[in-house]
């Protein structure tokens, strides 16, 4: 399953790195995140509770973030599992200069999932994942301009 | 599978199901039970509570009133395919519910469940935007009523609070030519993409098309931009090409191993021509 998106931030690259990256802000960010704990650098145990109207699961997973290159781009890796099912997948994410201290966030990611989610839901899915992503990079979006942006 | 353990109630009144949704935590309406059951048997969806509304006598029904056809959220679909009143105050209507599941899904799912659950592939959402459904929500301080083109949020999601109930559905009820057009997924029956039109049209002018989609996106949507281009227009099959090629404009169509996006939106194109053209003669 592919999940692709672009996102804009009124901010340097520099400083948005800093942002997606800031364990902090994850935890705050991620939607539905109920902890996360550094196991290692760049490395986390996660667990999130996500889903769509009543259809909601709790995942626990491993997240990495590997082959980072501040400030143009790095991936984070996936491993999850929950009673709906697993996930297992790759982020790859590029912040590119948009000029006039902007930055422009390319999201490419790459997703395997199975068990009874997909059984039955694979076709809520892939929305959801974009719909989550979406709610993620939102919040990162206020994060990283601020209240007032 | 079997369902993790829930709790069941029968509510025999409205009231009585809001008092029930009030005083439980994790409560969820069952109605025909048609998208729950399953979901709770795969226990994608664990309710600690099911409220059951399909008793509710008051819930069910079709009827006129000021040229309006009201039917409770509890009607079958069955129930709307046999009415000799939907056949005539809305064949838009009549023309989706005999081609929704099978015989034995229709005798027990409803029309209110379907448009509460919100599934991007199911029929009512294109039928009920395209004919600017008014959807009458039941909560703790009344009723409020809310045009379909507001009801649907999302994927599976729509205005309704945890603590309301759909209650009944007003249409209008002047016989408007309607068609219903659907590409069934061969295995379950759903809406690969389903197109929901309503047309008039006098001396060979176009009064006002609506056309409402389903199964093509997460959620339906009206296709204004089709819409827009039809009203007021002289009929001509070369208008109605024209007009139905950007049915799919600006589209994220949803993507599966039944249809890729590509296809959908091809569908989306095609399925709205042959509508157009069953209405409009052309």
């Amino acid at each position: 399953m592919r999940i692709d998106g672009t996102f804009s931030f009124n901010a340097n690259p520099e400083h948005v790195w800093d942002v997606l990256l800031d364990p902090e802000a994850l935890k705050a960010c991620i939607p539905g995140c109920q902890s996360m704990t550094s196991t290692g650098e760049n490395t986390y145990v996660i667990t999130l509770t996500v889903g769509i109207a009543q259809f909601k699961g709790t995942y626990d997973g491993n997240v990495s973030i590997q082959d980072a290159h501040r400030p143009d781009r790095y991936e984070i890796h996936v491993d999850g599992k929950g009673r709906p099912g697993w996930v297992r997948g790759v982020g790859k994410i590029k912040l590119v200069d948009a000029g006039n201290g902007a930055t422009t966030v390319e999201v490419e990611g790459d997703a395997t999932i199975g068990g009874p989610v997909f059984s039955i839901g694979s076709r809520f899915v892939p929305p959801a994942a974009k719909m989550l992503m979406g709610q993620f990079f939102n919040a990162m979006k206020k994060r990283v301009e601020g209240p007032a942006g | 599978m079997h369902p993790a353990p829930f709790a069941y109630k029968a509510a025999h009144s409205v009231e009585e199901a809001l008092q029930l949704l009030r005083s439980h935590e994790d409560a969820k309406i069952l109605a025909g039970g048609h998208s729950l059951i399953p979901a709770l048997k795969l226990r994608l969806t664990q309710p600690a509570v099911l409220i059951d509304i399909s008793k509710i006598s008051s819930l069910r029904g079709i009827r006129r009133e000021n040229g309006k056809l009201i039917i409770g959220s509890g009607t079958t679909h069955r129930e709307i395919e046999q009415s000799h009143l939907v056949a005539e105050a809305s064949p838009l209507l009549a023309s989706v519910a005999p081609q929704i599941g099978d015989v034995q899904v229709r005798h027990r799912g409803t029309f209110g469940g379907s448009l509460a659950h919100a599934d991007p592939a199911g029929d009512w959402p294109a039928a009920a935007l395209a004919v600017d459904a008014e959807l009458v929500i039941a909560g703790a301080h009344g009723t409020r009523t809310v045009h379909a083109s507001e009801f649907f949020t999302g994927m599976l999601t729509t205005v309704i609070e945890p603590d309301e109930i759909l209650t009944e559905i007003k249409v209008p009820g002047e016989g408007t030519p309607g068609i219903y057009l659907k590409h069934r997924n061969a295995a379950s029956g759903y809406a690969t993409v389903g197109v929901a039109v309503t047309a008039t049209h006098d001396h060979g002018r176009i009064g006002t098309v609506t056309i409402g989609v389903t199964g093509a996106t997460p959620v339906a949507f009206r296709a204004s931009i089709v819409e827009h281009a039809l009203n007021g227009h002289a009929v001509s099959a070369h208008l109605l090409d024209e007009a139905a090629s950007h049915a799919a404009d600006g589209l994220e169509c949803l993507s599966d191993i039944h249809a890729p996006a590509a296809y959908r939106s091809q569908l989306v194109k095609v399925m709205v021509r042959r509508a157009l053209g069953k209405l409009l003669h052309a």
